[in-house]
């Protein structure tokens, strides 16, 4: 698998007072952005590794059809939940989808409103990977029910009992939360794809190509009030779903917060989950998008900066997490109540100290190697990192739920949860669900944002040079060789040989490798 | 069939309505003994329909009478309306004693059972036996027909072919007056049976009767019979007693009158009457008077004979009480054998408050312990001049042979046909006899029996016998009052009656029960006082009481025959094991709770039940104290090879605080080969290491570690738990059960209220009025056994289903109501506290909160209500329970009952489907149905007119119920005790379900007087959960006195008690 380790065309991490480094390689064009993107959805062979991905893929999701199927037939029981943990597997995976869901809605909406134009690398990646995940979220309440088959009452919707649901429960804010970001996600995407699917029509030389992408591309032209309505609309989308960044976890979070129970009535929860949220949609993002960029040949596009800045993300919420877990001993230990003092003792040191230590290990110690700039900027280093942050913030969830639930206030109750094969099987499984839609994503849809990430390029700005500073524009590239050199003389790179990128750094490359980035 | 209230002598007995309207299926059941298919042969999946038996299943058509069939009525019987509950008195006998009961019958359907609260012996109380038993009528692994087993061939016979056969064999036995005939009876307390016996051995002179139990009380009748010279059984009398010492001795459970005991103990344990009832126990097992018990000590079998020796010495000789006259002979034996002896410090202090109590005192012996010990326990109760006890005394009926005898009989040669009636010697035989070989040499051999079982099987012809519920029959209660059993439905699989059996012996035709037991009614002795009435006046109002009011003969222990006692006060005879020294590892066999010598094992109810002490169901296990197991190696579920004599069983260890050192408890009756698709799953059978010469306990046993492991299904962790888990644990029950000693009570009665204190709680919200009634149950735990009758008699009311093996490994258990056990203190001598808890039908209900579905919802009158139809099953309700007392169906439980199994159902209870939350309805059924009585009579409900099914069984009448709104309500007056409090308070969820806290009364010492004043703090309820001493480490502090205990018993154990 020697093209997955190919160089990075560029080092694009140093950090300049009053200097934007660029997002893309120097060479690359609105062109070649176009035919980079496009060409992976129009190639008519795809890469063999694709084929034996999704081929895993779609095994597991049957698997996982299967795992609901003998659910459905035979009963909850199959699970390893029992009397005192009534949630087991089934919840856990919600709750880690849903976190998973995070990151695409941060990047597209947040890092939008605060102007983080390297956001446009990744952020239909991101999007998509969060309608994945909260799709594969969303199987999971609807199977954990003993009877799944009137599961419609959970709507507030007529039914033949004449009733509305019960909205004293997080359990129907939660259903509605999970709706309305799921919604939101999904508008916030689709209408992020207009542009690029409007120009996937018009490159499409078959005529089923053109109607598939011509009908969702809804008629896009590129006009001026096209992009004026747009772009004001994208933003609204962006003002709205903000909000629901921050409020669906919280509301996950109110299932376990508003409950009665040692271990999880905290009033910490919604911060505490939101950014356990953002800390594990990041390393999803960049579990998935440090191959795809190997894969797809997306380096230019997707620098060593994009991952970097991802890492810096997981640094800050990872230790943010961290916090949460030390503060959550301190309140245990601070409120005087010896039902929370055990249960977060029990945490840390009872039968299930093995998850604990596991979640401690992945979500506070693992990230702690990205204050280190050469860790930080290695992606297969990141990428070892981000697996272990994903299966500890699994096993968060695991630990908040069944830890709590299997020792409260009764000792008689006291019980220990084992999984069965079922859950293990059902968990596997839910990532076949993940993996085929991501991956027929990644073959049927522009999974770079072209039309925004144009907007970051130098060629963009026409007029930069005029105006401002060199520097101050995100994207900044003086085009051709000649002028690249002399820029690069006036900011210092080739006087400095000590710099943070020494002599011969992969910034430098070798004249003739120019031509042979954008092709692979 | 007579109902309470009407009395119709005679009637027509059916099975179901649709026999009644002469349904073909059901005629060829009757005629044939032919289970139609629609009925429900039991399958290859028996057990899964043995689980489905335990629920019930409203909705399928086939669960009850063909509804069309029922209108056809062209004159209803008088006293029955379709759908109407009826109730009649009948009675169940165990090993010769008689527990009353009052039967459930709904459409000709016993549905439940109940104590005849009319009856001295249970007051409408009952045992978990009683109440499963309506489920083993149903058992669809019960004997369906007459088999004959001819070689290898087995053939199916009906009961003309049996009785040409019996006919034949007293035809063969006519010639030489039944030389060679020989009889096997269960031990019984029938006057219809003893009249055939005296019939039979009329007719066959030479025939032979013998008598069998394996958990026979024999002991205790040879012990009155050597103390007293006269068969007698003592008949302990709490009400009079001040202070009990029971030696080995199960008052609440395994006592056959265990019910009425525990009903007197409950009135004896309220601490504010003057003498609060003291109770001091030494076992080698954990019985539920150990638990209860104010002092208890664990000793190993061969050295309980010396502790009640120690007592006996200490009393005549400290205590100067007069030895009585004849029973010097015995007093100057124990000197000779005991006084080196070191006591422990408990006989002592025994002695001491048995001496100060004096006529209210009173020591029962148990029936494990030797003829010796019982000669020693009425030589003290004769001393004391005991009020508490008497002496019931028994018509001399143990003359007739025993199973000893008959094994000799067949090793010989001479038994030429052999009836066994209703026992199962091949299994439950001493290990010596090998009677499953003898059996093999007999020539002819018949079984009559619930289940064609190890003896059916190794017999020529087996029989099915029927049910208590589905014959007549007689028997007396421990305390001699006769009572009459009458059927509730015609024998479902053809079965007979033993006095219908014993009755074609005695007469060479079969005669109806009822005919046999009205004539033995006849020669009981009843009709002497006549009273002006007529004997069908006499006879119809026994069977709508269910008994009448003649007993045996009572006396106060007579305290002149002692110069009758036999010489047999040797250390190395009675008084100690007789079979083996007292070295190496003593093993102690025991009657299960359950299922008892294992004639219930395919019970599934009661194999799920948890154990009262160790919480094992579906099991049983070698039961050793941690201090025996850590010297063995292993813990709860290693396998061990057990051996003595000889013989090696292996069975698992389960690791149990509070058993007696070097001790292995062997609970009897599982392993079973021949009993059932239930009883195939369950346990291990410890009978192979039992043998006549230690029927009860051996020494000088080994344990081996196999190395293998086996899974226990225990409903509560025991020692499984983590060091700090357990600490917690032991740390929290102090906050549950609120217990203090009797002294401190009197010196602070409110200690309940200030043993945990936290901030006032304040609703953020209006909270629910209740205007109309406010149902609430308050639990007496000073009162509470542990016995479990609550769990089995809601499992029978609320069609509860059983789970299985598996799944009570998984922790899914379905009680309703259960009984936590927790330790405490020392683990080699703990202190256990139980506390039933059930739905506490909380005013601001947690679970209510969070259903998105609305599925559990607050009624009018305060009762948490699950509505199953709505239930979606989400669980979170459970989650956000802090008593976990909602229980989910994992699974379609229910599902595939076959019909008969799903006659046992209550059709007032939805039968929940699969993915669906239960839990304790406060039996709502029950409460309607009490409201519909009282507005069609135009009045108020009365107070305790409603009963849930816990509190109506409940022997120690620990549960009480009512309306907290009606200020004259029992409840309401108990709400106000000090002593009353809410399990988890500072959660503010206004409980309906309280507590009583728990009182001890130990035996008062010299620095018994010291306590804290803290009587003055805390009362501002600000600190937040604080916990006070006193109180609280009340167990700790036991702990405390009992390590100092084990260190000093250690010390006399090592001082030569053992000579």
């Amino acid at each position: 698998m020697s093209f997955l380790n190919t160089p990075e065309p560029i080092d694009n991490t140093w950090e300049r007072p009053g200097e934007r480094p660029p997002l893309t390689t120097p060479e690359q064009t609105f062109t070649t952005v176009t035919d980079t993107v496009c060409g992976i959805v129009e190639n008519p062979k795809p890469p063999r590794a694709w084929w034996i991905a999704l081929g895993v893929s779609l095994s597991l999701l049957g698997l996982f059809g299967a795992m609901i199927v003998y659910l459905l037939f035979t009963g909850i029981g199959v699970w390893g939940v029992n009397n005192p943990v009534g949630w087991g597997f089934a919840i856990v995976n919600l709750v880690f989808w849903i976190g998973i869901g995070h990151a695409g809605t941060l990047i597209s909406a947040i890092l939008f409103l605060f102007r983080q134009k390297w956001r446009t690398a990744v952020n239909r990646f991101a999007e998509a990977m969060t309608i994945f995940a909260v799709a594969c979220a969303g199987v999971f309440p609807s199977i954990h029910v003993g009877r799944a088959w009137v599961l419609h009452w959970f709507f507030p919707v007529p039914n033949q009992m004449d009733m509305w649901p019960n909205f004293r429960s997080p359990l129907l804010w939660d259903l509605i939360a999970i709706a309305t970001y799921l919604t939101v996600s999904l508008m916030f995407w689709y209408m992020g794809l207009i542009p690029d699917l409007a120009t996937l029509r018009d490159r499409a030389k078959s005529k089923v190509r053109q109607i598939a992408y011509g009908i969702p591309a809804l008629g896009w032209r590129g006009s001026n009030r096209h992009w004026l309505r747009f772009e004001r609309a994208y933003l609204l989308l962006a003002g709205l779903a903000t909000p629901l960044v921050l409020s669906v976890h919280s509301v996950v979070s109110f299932d376990f917060a508003t409950s009665q129970l040692p271990g999880w009535h905290t009033t910490i929860f919604p911060p505490y989950f939101v950014a356990g949220a953002v800390f594990g949609g990041f390393a999803m993002v960049a579990l998935l998008i440090i191959p795809s960029r190997e894969l797809f040949g997306l380096k230019q596009l997707i620098t060593i900066r994009h991952i970097e800045n991802m890492n810096k993300i997981m640094l800050l919420t990872g230790s943010l997490v961290g916090y949460a877990y030390a503060m959550e001993f301190f309140i245990a230990w601070y409120s005087g109540n010896s039902f929370e003092t055990f249960a977060f003792l029990n945490r840390a040191f009872g039968p299930y100290a093995w998850a604990y230590w596991i979640m401690i290990g992945c979500n506070v110690i693992a990230p702690q190697f990205f204050w280190s700039k050469r860790l930080r900027t290695s992606p297969w280093f990141a990428f070892g990192i981000v697996a272990l942050i994903n299966v500890g913030m699994w096993f968060e969830r695991y630990v908040i739920i069944v830890t709590s639930l299997s020792r409260d206030f009764l000792p008689s109750s006291w019980e220990y949860y084992s999984p069965t094969w079922v859950d293990g099987l059902t968990l596997l499984g839910s990532f076949g669900l993940f993996f085929t839609l991501f991956l027929l994503f990644v073959r049927f849809l522009p999974m770079i944002a072209m039309a925004e990430i144009k907007t970051v390029m130098p060629a963009a700005d026409a007029h930069q040079a005029d105006h401002k500073p060199l520097g101050d524009y995100w994207g900044d590239f003086p085009q051709g060789r000649a002028e690249r050199s002399r820029w690069r003389a006036s900011v210092g790179l080739e006087a400095k040989g000590d710099n943070k990128l020494p002599a011969g750094s992969r910034f430098d490359p070798p004249a003739d490798q120019d031509s042979e980035e954008v092709t692979s | 069939m007579s109902p309470l209230k009407h009395k119709h002598p005679e009637g027509p007995y059916w099975r179901s309505l649709g026999e009644l309207a002469g349904d073909p299926d059901l005629q060829q059941l009757i005629d044939h003994g032919v289970v139609p298919p629609d009925l429900g042969a039991p399958s290859r999946r028996g057990f899964l329909k043995a689980l489905g038996a335990s629920a019930a299943l409203a909705g399928l058509a086939a669960c009850r009478w063909p509804e069309e069939k029922i209108l056809p009525y062209a004159h209803r019987p008088a006293g029955q309306t379709p759908g109407t509950p009826q109730h009649f008195a009948t009675a169940m006998e165990i090993d010769g004693v008689a527990l009353p009961l009052v039967a459930t019958s709904y459409d000709g359907r016993p549905i439940k059972v109940d104590g005849n609260p009319a009856h001295p012996a249970s007051g409408g109380a009952s045992t978990t036996i009683a109440q499963a038993s309506v489920l083993g009528l149903y058992d669809p692994d019960r004997s369906r027909g007459v088999v004959e087993r001819d070689g290898a061939n087995e053939l199916n016979r009906d009961w003309a072919a049996a009785e040409a056969w019996l006919k034949g064999r007293l035809d063969a036995h006519a010639s030489d007056a039944g030389a060679g005939m020989h009889l096997l009876l269960p031990i019984t307390s029938s006057p219809t049976a003893q009249h055939l016996v005296e019939s039979i051995e009329a007719r066959l002179p030479r025939a032979t009767i013998h008598r069998w139990s394996p958990i026979s009380r024999r002991n205790e009748s040879l012990g009155a019979m050597a103390a007293l010279g006269q068969p007698g059984r003592p008949l302990l009398d709490l009400e009079q007693a001040h202070v009990v010492l029971a030696i080995d001795e199960d008052l609440f459970q395994g006592h056959p009158d265990a019910v009425r005991l525990s009903g007197q103990w409950g009135r004896r344990r309220d601490p504010d009457q003057e003498h609060m009832l003291q109770l001091i126990s030494v076992e080698s097992g954990f019985s539920l008077t150990g638990a209860v018990a104010d002092h208890r000590l664990p000793l190993a079998p061969s050295r309980i004979p010396g502790f009640l020796a120690a007592v006996a010495l200490a009393l005549f000789d400290q205590h100067h009480i007069a030895v009585p006259a004849g029973g010097e002979a015995i007093v100057s034996k124990l000197r000779e054998h005991f006084a080196n002896a070191q006591a422990h410090e408990l006989a002592a202090q025994a002695a001491q408050a048995l001496a100060s109590a004096s006529t209210h005192a009173a020591v029962v012996v148990g029936p494990g312990q030797g003829v010796g010990a019982h000669s020693i326990g009425w030589l003290i109760n004769s001393a004391l001049r005991s009020g508490a006890v008497k002496v019931l005394l028994l018509p001399d009926e143990q003359i007739s042979g025993t199973l000893e005898s008959l094994a000799a009989a067949v090793a010989g040669g001479s038994v030429q046909t052999l009836l066994v009636l209703d026992t199962n010697p091949a299994l439950d035989a001493p290990a010596d006899f090998d009677f499953a070989a003898a059996l093999a040499s007999v020539p002819h051999s018949a079984h009559l029996g619930l289940y064609r079982d190890e003896t059916g099987q190794a017999c020529q012809w087996h029989l099915p016998m029927a049910h208590y519920l589905e014959a007549w029959g007689d028997s007396r209660s421990w305390d001699g009052t006769l009572g009459i059993a009458q059927p509730l439905i015609e024998p479902l699989y053809t079965g007979r009656s033993v006095i219908e059996l014993l009755s074609f012996l005695a007469t060479g035709a079969h005669t109806p029960g009822y005919d046999l037991v009205r004539g033995g009614f006849a020669g009981a002795g009843v009709l002497d006082a006549l009273n002006g009435r007529t004997t069908e006046q006499v006879w119809s109002q026994a069977l709508a009481d269910g008994f009448t009011a003649t007993h045996f003969s009572q006396s106060d222990p007579p305290v002149s025959r002692f110069q009758a006692l036999t010489p047999s006060l040797d250390p190395s005879g009675d008084l100690a094991l007789s079979a083996a020294p007292a070295s190496g590892l003593q093993l102690r066999f025991a009657p299960c709770p359950k299922v008892l010598d294992g004639r219930f094992a395919n019970n599934a109810w009661l194999q799920e039940l948890p154990d009262p002490i160790s919480k094992l169901t579906w099991d049983n296990a070698a039961l050793m104290s941690p201090a025996t197991a850590l010297g063995l190696g292993v813990t709860s579920g290693d396998m061990l090879t057990i051996g003595v004599l000889g013989v090696s069983i292996e069975i698992p260890a389960c690791v149990m605080p509070g058993i007696a050192a070097d001790t292995a408890v062997l609970p009897l009756g599982y392993g079973r080969k021949a009993a059932g698709a239930v009883a195939a799953l369950a346990g291990v059978d410890v009978y192979p290491l039992r043998d006549s010469r230690s029927m009860w306990s051996v020494g000088g046993a080994t344990a081996t570690k196999l190395g293998r492991r086996h899974t226990l299904a225990s409903t509560q962790d025991h020692y499984g738990i983590d060091a700090r888990g357990a600490a917690e644990a032991e740390g929290r029950i102090s906050r549950l059960v609120r217990t203090a000693e009797l002294a401190d009570y009197k010196h602070h009665p409110d200690f309940a209220q200030h043993t945990v204190h936290a901030p006032p709680p304040i609703s953020s919200w209006k909270e629910h009025e209740y205007k109309a009634e406010a149902w609430g149950m308050i639990i007496d735990l000073n009162k509470c056994t542990g016995c479990g009758a609550c769990t089995m008699a809601c499992q029978a009311e609320n069609n509860i289903p059983v789970v299985g093996k598996d799944d009570v490994i998984m922790g899914r258990e379905m009680h309703w109501i259960r009984n936590d056990r927790y330790f405490a203190g020392d683990v080699e001598q703990p202190s256990v506290a139980f506390q039933p808890v059930t739905c506490m039908h909380c005013e601001l209900a947690p679970c209510e909160q969070v259903c998105p579905v609305a599925a559990t919802q607050h009624s009018d009158d305060g009762i948490n209500t699950m509505v199953y139809n709505r239930c979606v099953g989400t669980r979170y309700c459970a989650n956000n329970c802090p008593y976990k007392v909602r229980r989910f169906n994992f699974f379609a439980y229910t599902k595939g009952a076959s019909a008969i199994e799903q006659m046992v159902r209550n059709p007032e209870v939805t039968v929940r489907s699969r993915g669906v939350m239960e839990k304790c309805s406060f039996c709502q059924q029950r409460i309607s149905a009490a409201r519909i009585k009282a507005r069609n009579e135009g009045r108020e409900l009365r107070d305790g007119e409603v009963l849930p099914a816990c509190a109506q069984v409940c022997p120690a009448g620990a549960i009480s119920f009512g309306d907290y709104n009606d200020p004259d309500s029992r409840v309401a007056a108990l709400a106000q005790s000090p002593r009353t409090y809410e399990l988890l308070p500072e959660l503010n969820l206004k409980q309906r379900t309280r507590y009583m806290a728990r009182v001890k009364n130990p035996i008062a010492t010299a620095d018994a007087g010291e306590h804290d004043d803290h009587g003055d703090d805390g009362h501002g309820g600000q600190a937040p959960t604080t916990v006070h001493s006193a109180a609280t480490d009340e167990l700790g502090a036991r702990s405390a006195t009992a390590r100092q205990q084990s260190e000093k018993q250690q010390n006399s154990d090592h001082g030569g008690h053992n000579q």
